[in-house]
């Protein structure tokens, strides 16, 4: 699975903030996209902070369909939240599980994505699977990997540094911090290996 | 559910010359969101592309800020102030 592989390349990290060119680059050497593109835009943050758009298209006449990922993101949202909408982004081109490809699928992600995140699991959507629901925990975990977590746990245990410390030295957004420091997160995290 | 009469993203999205493979979204904090209001931003997105008023790169944007080991600060946290 590549997400497997991506999470098991990058969980060593103990540099933070994590450098995002690097995860970029790993995508484009695995060769899930041939072209990354980073757009930054003004958008409404309350409905939407950025999003992810795949395709692919032909370069030249007789030449192989190049496949590009175009990752939107708000400018006028604060650096940890362009930093975890960029890191959950480009987990998702190492996603291959239920992509969104025609009208159909595209409609039926918005009507989800509107509606509150404790309704969503009352709909019946199997072939959304669980990507979905974890994608904001893929990109936690790729801005504070496992081994920085590990320095970072008796600190944080002992209260001699703060959720929002560790916001501040990973760039991401502290309701994340809370999560990925919290105890339920090895136990998750091992879950999300198995996708 | 059954897909609505064109709208505004599909020329971008379902355009002739480009095959789409995946979309994918980051949803805001506001609770009251609509599809439409979903597919207004994202419009909205690639027409400040096509206007060449969004910044491009194809770097992710990097916080300006050094990176910084994380055993070294944890180390010297253990220091005395």
């Amino acid at each position: 699975m590549a997400i497997r592989e991506l999470l098991d390349a990058f969980e060593g990290g103990i540099s933070l903030p994590v450098d995002l060119k690097e995860i970029a680059e790993w995508t484009r050497n695995k060769g899930f996209q041939d072209e990354v593109e980073f757009i930054g835009v003004e958008l409404d943050i309350g409905v939407i902070r950025g999003f992810l758009h795949r395709f692919r298209f032909q370069k030249a006449v007789y030449g192989d369909p190049v496949s590009a990922a175009h990752i939107f993101y708000a400018t006028n949202q604060e650096p940890e939240w362009i930093n975890m909408v960029c890191a959950k982004e480009l987990t998702h081109l190492c996603d291959g599980s239920a992509p969104v490809k025609r009208k159909e699928e595209l409609e039926n992600l918005l009507v989800r994505l509107a509606m509150p995140s404790d309704m969503k699991v009352l709909m019946e959507d199997p072939e959304y699977a669980a990507f979905d629901k974890f994608g904001d925990a893929f990109g936690a975990a790729i801005l504070l990997p496992m081994a920085a977590r590990a320095q970072l746990l008796k600190p944080y245990n002992d209260e001699v540094i703060l959720p929002e410390d560790i916001a501040r030295f990973a760039v991401m957004p502290e309701r994340y911090v809370r999560i990925v420091m919290s105890d339920r997160w090895e136990p998750l995290y091992e879950r999300m290996k198995k996708l | 559910m059954v897909a609505k009469e064109k709208d505004g993203i599909d020329a971008f999205l379902f355009g002739e010359s480009r095959e789409l493979m995946d979309f994918r979204c980051f949803r805001g904090d506001r609770a009251d969101v609509t599809p439409e209001e979903i597919k207004k931003q994202v419009h909205s997105a690639f027409m400040q592309r096509k206007m060449k008023r969004a910044v491009i790169s194809s770097e992710p944007p990097s916080p300006a800020v050094a990176a910084q080991d994380v055993r070294e600060f944890v180390n010297e946290l253990a220091k005395p102030c």
